[in-house]
């Protein structure tokens, strides 16, 4: 029999792998910005952010014995957030919440409001493909590459997405190139 | 400028399966092909019985719709978006509503030239409703939803405030 | 307008509603007795529990109700977005 080393205090994967479910519910604390920040970021909805968002967590519990290390856990959970963000759309009702309709809090850090609602509306109508790279982008700081990989696609392809994507922003809200 | 109407529509008697709260969702397949997205649910007997088992106790969101769900007998949807506005038929609305007869009565007609137009029908039984129809036509998007069964409209608008969407304002549906 | 930064700035992570990791770990707690590590153990386990639940389930599949399960979730979404914008639009005369 293998000596299995008993994990750190601190290591949350290492217990939730252990089958502790308050070191599962840490980790879903560490993490839940990123997941309901990319789906949130992708459908302006809050109750598809949240049901895509819950199934990723779900679904994390489900292959939590696969996950390698933390940088692999933080690849995966773009990775699955993402790709369930894409296949969701096409069923999840087409119709964006409208930002002039509901009372959605605009990050207060942003230097005009009025810009970024205007970007968030021009964002909702893109494309799928480029409005998950843009996300991935953005919000979680990836390079091409990094996207390409999660997303099974050349980084040519991604960096095409993103250079229509933003044409698209430019020309919509201005802005310099 | 928005306006708004409210009336009782008596309409042309329609085709059996409105009598029985469900209508006839025919969609061209030249519209459908037009969408840039599209929603297709048919739910009915045993399969919605089903979906509804599948939904969780723990739930406090999933509790709701099970109770919503629970003296139903379908539900169907039909959501298509496109890019542009324009790339449908509005008429299709028009010959879809020819199916709903004289037992259907409409409770809702919101007007505008700018966002929704929406109508909302429903079947009375008695105190209740055996059916409900929502025809919403803007201009990039076409919505069909047609309930089967008894449902409290309250609850069901009031799922709208629930799974973390916010309220848009607690309303009265106005009947004339 | 530095377009890239503003798209910083509107595009940030961001918190779910409060309670989401609650709901979270009641699904967790519905659905799973325990982690899945992949081991045979879990697998057979796993396989032996999907082939009650499709008894269970007089035949429709696995996918298909859980499928059908996610229909339902997206219908009562739509119908009653529709229903309480239309109410909404009414109220506001």
């Amino acid at each position: 029999m293998t000596a299995v080393a008993a994990c750190g205090a601190d290591d949350s994967l290492c217990r939730a792998q252990d089958g502790d479910p308050d070191a599962f519910a840490v980790l879903v604390e560490e993490h839940q910005a990123i997941v309901y920040g990319i789906a949130w970021n992708f459908f302006g909805d809050r109750w598809l952010a949240e049901e895509v968002a819950q199934d990723v967590f779900l679904q994390l519990y489900r292959f939590l014995g696969t996950i390698r290390s933390r940088s692999h856990l933080l690849f995966w959970l773009r990775q699955v957030t993402a790709r369930k963000c894409i296949d969701a759309l096409r069923r999840s009702g087409p119709k964006r919440i409208s930002l002039a309709d509901v009372d959605v809090p605009v990050n207060p850090t942003v230097s005009d409001p009025l810009i970024a609602r205007r970007l968030l509306s021009v964002i909702a109508s893109l494309p799928k493909m480029q409005r998950i790279i843009l996300t991935l982008r953005y919000q979680e700081d990836l390079g091409p590459a990094e996207i390409g990989e999660m997303l099974g696609m050349p980084e040519n392809t991604v960096k095409s997405y993103l250079h229509r994507a933003l044409q698209a922003l430019r020309k919509e809200v201005g802005g310099d190139s | 400028m928005r306006k708004m109407m409210i009336v009782l529509l008596l309409l042309a008697p329609g085709a059996g399966w409105a009598q029985s709260g469900r209508i006839q969702i025919d969609i061209p397949d030249s519209l459908a092909a037009r969408a840039s997205e599209s929603v297709d649910v048919n739910l009915d007997g045993a399969l919605l019985r089903l979906a509804a088992k599948f939904l969780s106790d723990n739930d406090a969101d999933e509790r709701q719709v099970r109770d919503i769900v629970r003296q139903l007998e379908g539900i169907y949807v039909r959501s298509y978006e496109f890019e542009d506005d324009g790339q449908y038929d509005r008429s299709i609305v028009a010959r879809l509503r020819l199916q709903l007869g004289s037992d259907w009565k409409r409770i809702v007609t919101v007007q505008s030239k700018t966002r929704d137009n929406v109508e909302i029908y429903v079947r009375p039984r008695g105190e209740t409703i055996a059916g409900l129809v929502i025809f919403s036509a803007e201009p990039r998007e076409l919505t069909i939803v047609n309930i089967v069964g008894s449902i409290d409209l309250d609850k069901l608008a009031s799922l709208e405030g629930q799974f973390g969407i916010p309220r848009m304002g607690k309303v009265e549906v106005k009947h004339e | 307008m530095n377009i890239e930064s503003e798209l910083k700035e509107v595009l940030r992570r961001t918190d779910p509603p409060s309670g989401f990791g609650d709901r979270v770990m009641r699904r967790v707690r519905a659905d799973f007795s325990r982690p899945a590590k992949a081991g045979p153990r879990t697998r057979y386990r796993a396989l032996a529990a999907a082939a009650l639940i499709a008894i269970a389930l007089g035949g429709w599949g696995v996918h298909a109700t859980l499928r059908a399960r996610s229909d339902l979730m997206v219908a009562m979404r739509i119908a009653s977005q529709k229903v309480a914008q239309a109410q909404h639009q009414v109220n506001r005369r």
